[in-house]
C-alpha cells in the first residue's frame, strides 16, 4: 500500500482523547492520595509520554493508526494501575517495559507489514521456534519456566507466543504446495503446524506449565480452521464427526490422566479449603465483591498482599481498587486491539491467519485469567495482555500488537512477475 | 485542600468523580472505534488505488478483486468459482505485487489463455486483457464495487 500519510483520521485528535483519558485517571490517582510529589511524578511521566508517542506516530504515521492509540492509552492505563496497587509507588519497570513493548509493536509491524517477505521467512520463524524450544527444554530446567539471569528473569515460552502466531500463518501459494508420500498428498506446511503444536503440548507437559497450552491449541485450531476452507471439500462430515469425537476423546484423557497438581486445582472447592488451596481465588472474589461498581478507590486495596495480585488475578485488583466498571472497560480495551481486524480487514490469507492467530490468543489468555479470578475455572497463571506485570509477557504482547497492525496497513510489494518465473508454479 | 474530609462530608462525591472518569475514558475509546470505521472507508479507497481498481467481467457479471490472492476454480472454496467441468478445482492464482495483478497456472488441465495465447509462466495483466478459463472468457475491467476481502 501506499506509504504517504493519507489516513483522514487525525492522530493528533485521537492522542488527544488518550491524553485527556488518562488525565481523567490521574485526577482519581489525586483523588485518592491528594496533590503529592508521587503522584505529580506519575502524572508527568504518563503525559509526557503520551506526548513523545503522539509525536512518534506522527512521524511514522501509518495508514491504520487504531492499533497505535489504543496501545498507547492501554500502555498508559497499565502504568497507573501498576502504580497505585496498594499505595503509590511508581512502577517503573512496568513503565520500560511497555515502553520497549510499544517499539517491538512498531519493529514487528515493520517485520511483518509484506506478507510474502513475512512467509518467505518462515525457515527463519521454524529455527527461532525450535531454538525458543530448546532453550526452554534445557535451561529452564524440567519443572520449570523461568531462566533467572540475576538482574532479571525470562519466561521463554512468552516468546514462542508470537513465533508460533508466525508458524499459524500460511498463504494460499503455500496451502497448494502438495507433496506426495506413499499415495498420501499432504500439505507439508500444514503438517510442521501440527508437529510444532504437539512439540509444545509435550514440552508443557513435561514442564508443568499446561495453563498456557488452551491459548497455544486456540491459535492452532484457527490456524487450522482457516487452513481447511482451503481443503473443505475434503472435510466430509463423517471425517468431521471423527475429528469432533478425537478432539472430545484427547480431552477427556488428558482430562483424566491430568498430573496430580492439575487434579487438584480441578476437583478443589474453595469454599471448604478457603485457607488453603482456595486462598488466592476466595480473595480475589472477596476483592471483586468489595470493589463494587466504582472500587474502594486507588491504593485502597487489600488483595495486593495476596500472591500473584499484579499478574494471575489482577482482574481482582482493578476491580478492588478501581471497580468492576473500570475493569471491565480495560478488558474491553484490550480486546479492542483483535477486534481492529474487524474494521479493516486484512487483504492478505497472511495476514488474516496472523490477525486471527493473535486475537485468538489475546482472547483466550484473558478469559482463563478473568474466569480464574471469578472461579469459574481453575487458576491457569496466565496473563491479561499489557495490564498484568511482568516483561515477558509484556514484550511479547507488544510483538503480537504489531502483528495486527501489518494486517491493517500491509505493503504488498517485493515479488515482481519475474520472481513468480523465477519460483516456478505452487 | 482536605480531601478525604470532603469526601467524609459528601459521601456520593467520590463515586460520583469515579463514574464521570470511567465514563470520559469509555468515550475516548468510543471515539476511537468510530475512527476505526473511517479508516475502514479509507482503506477500501487506497485498496482500490493499490489494485488499480481492477476487476474480472463476464458478461454483465462482475468479480471484484478484494484481496491479494484469488483462488479460480472449481473448488468449493475459491474466490471465483465455476462449476464446469473443463475447469480444475484449482485452476488460476490471481496475485497483487507492486501495484500489478498477475495470473498464474495452478495446475489446470486446460490451461489458461490470455488474449488467445496459452499462459505456461505467471503473467501481468493489463486492463482489457481477455482471459479464458475452460469455456469462460474474462475481461480485466477498471471499475468499483464490494470488494471479496480475505
Amino acid at each position: 500500500m501506499s506509504r504517504t500519510n493519507t489516513n483522514p483520521v487525525s492522530h493528533p485528535f485521537l492522542l488527544l482523547l488518550v491524553l485527556f483519558a488518562h488525565t481523567a485517571m490521574l485526577l482519581l490517582v489525586m483523588l485518592s492520595f491528594g496533590l503529592t510529589v508521587e503522584v505529580l511524578k506519575l502524572a508527568c511521566i504518563v503525559l509526557i509520554s503520551d506526548f513523545i508517542g503522539a509525536i512518534v506516530l506522527q512521524f511514522v504515521a501509518q495508514e491504520a493508526c487504531t492499533v497505535d492509540t489504543v496501545l498507547l492509552l492501554v500502555l498508559g492505563m497499565s502504568t497507573i494501575y501498576q502504580s497505585c496497587f496498594g499505595g503509590l509507588e511508581f512502577a517503573l519497570k512496568h513503565y520500560i517495559f511497555g515502553l520497549i513493548a510499544f517499539l517491538m509493536c512498531q519493529l514487528s509491524y515493520v517485520l511483518v507489514r509484506n506478507p510474502y517477505r513475512a512467509e518467505k521467512l518462515k525457515p527463519l520463524w521454524y529455527g527461532c521456534f525450535f531454538a525458543l524450544i530448546a532453550t526452554i527444554f534445557f535451561l529452564t530446567g524440567s519443572r520449570g519456566i523461568w531462566i533467572d539471569l540475576g538482574f532479571i528473569t525470562i519466561q521463554p515460552s512468552e516468546f514462542v507466543k508470537p513465533v508460533f502466531v508466525l508458524i499459524c500463518a500460511s498463504s494460499i501459494r503455500t496451502q497448494l504446495r502438495k507433496s506426495e508420500l506413499h499415495g498420501w498428498h499432504f500439505v507439508p506446511d500444514n503438517l510442521m503446524l501440527l508437529f510444532c503444536t504437539a512439540v509444545i503440548a509435550g514440552l508443557q507437559w513435561y514442564c508443568r506449565d499446561l495453563g498456557s497450552l488452551p491459548t497455544f491449541a486456540a491459535a492452532a485450531g484457527c490456524a487450522l480452521l482457516l487452513r481447511f476452507r482451503y481443503l473443505r471439500e475434503k472435510i466430509s462430515v463423517r471425517l468431521m464427526i471423527v475429528l469432533i469425537v478425537g478432539v472430545i476423546f484427547v480431552a477427556v484423557m488428558a482430562w483424566h490422566l491430568a498430573p496430580a497438581y492439575v487434579q487438584d486445582r480441578l476437583h478443589t472447592d474453595i469454599w471448604s479449603d478457603m485457607s488453603g488451596s482456595g486462598y488466592q481465588q476466595v480473595k480475589a472474589l472477596t476483592a471483586i465483591a468489595e470493589g463494587g461498581w466504582f472500587g474502594k478507590g486507588a491504593g485502597n486495596g487489600t488483595l495486593v498482599n495476596v500472591a500473584a495480585s499484579r499478574t494471575d488475578i489482577v482482574f481482582s485488583t482493578i476491580c478492588e481498587e478501581w471497580g468492576l466498571f473500570t475493569a471491565i472497560m480495560t478488558v474491553v480495551l484490550v480486546l479492542f486491539l483483535p477486534a481492529a481486524i474487524l474494521t479493516v480487514p486484512p487483504r492478505s490469507y497472511y495476514h488474516s491467519g496472523l490477525a486471527l492467530g493473535v486475537a485468538a490468543m489475546f482472547m483466550v489468555q484473558m478469559t482463563l485469567n478473568i474466569f480464574g479470578s471469578c472461579n469459574l475455572i481453575p487458576f491457569t497463571g496466565v496473563t491479561i495482555p499489557f495490564i498484568s506485570q511482568g516483561g515477558s509477557s509484556m514484550l511479547s504482547s507488544g510483538i503480537m500488537a504489531g502483528f495486527l497492525k501489518a494486517a491493517q496497513a500491509p505493503v504488498l510489494t517485493g515479488r515482481s512477475a519475474a520472481q513468480l518465473r523465477k519460483g516456478g508454479r505452487a | 485542600m482536605d480531601l478525604t474530609a470532603l469526601f467524609e462530608r459528601y459521601p456520593y462525591l467520590r463515586e460520583a468523580l469515579t463514574a464521570f472518569a470511567v465514563i470520559f475514558v469509555d468515550f475516548c475509546a468510543l471515539i476511537i472505534l468510530i475512527a476505526a470505521g473511517r479508516e475502514r472507508r479509507r482503506g477500501d479507497r487506497l485498496w482500490a488505488r493499490e489494485g488499480r481498481g481492477y476487476m474480472l467481467a463476464m458478461g454483465t457479471t462482475f468479480f471484484p478483486l478484494g484481496a491479494a490472492e484469488i483462488l479460480i476454480g472449481r473448488h468449493p472454496a475459491a474466490d471465483i468459482r465455476f462449476d464446469d467441468t473443463e475447469i480444475s478445482r484449482f485452476h488460476a492464482l490471481l496475485t497483487l505485487s507492486n501495484g500489478q495483478w498477475t495470473i498464474e497456472d495452478i495446475g489446470a488441465q486446460n490451461g489458461i489463455l490470455v488474449n488467445g495465447r496459452r499462459i505456461t509462466q505467471p503473467r501481468i495483466l493489463r486492463q482489457n486483457d481477455q482471459i479464458q478459463i475452460g469455456k469462460r472468457r474474462l475481461t480485466v475491467v477498471r471499475g468499483s464495487g464490494k470488494d471479496v476481502t480475505a
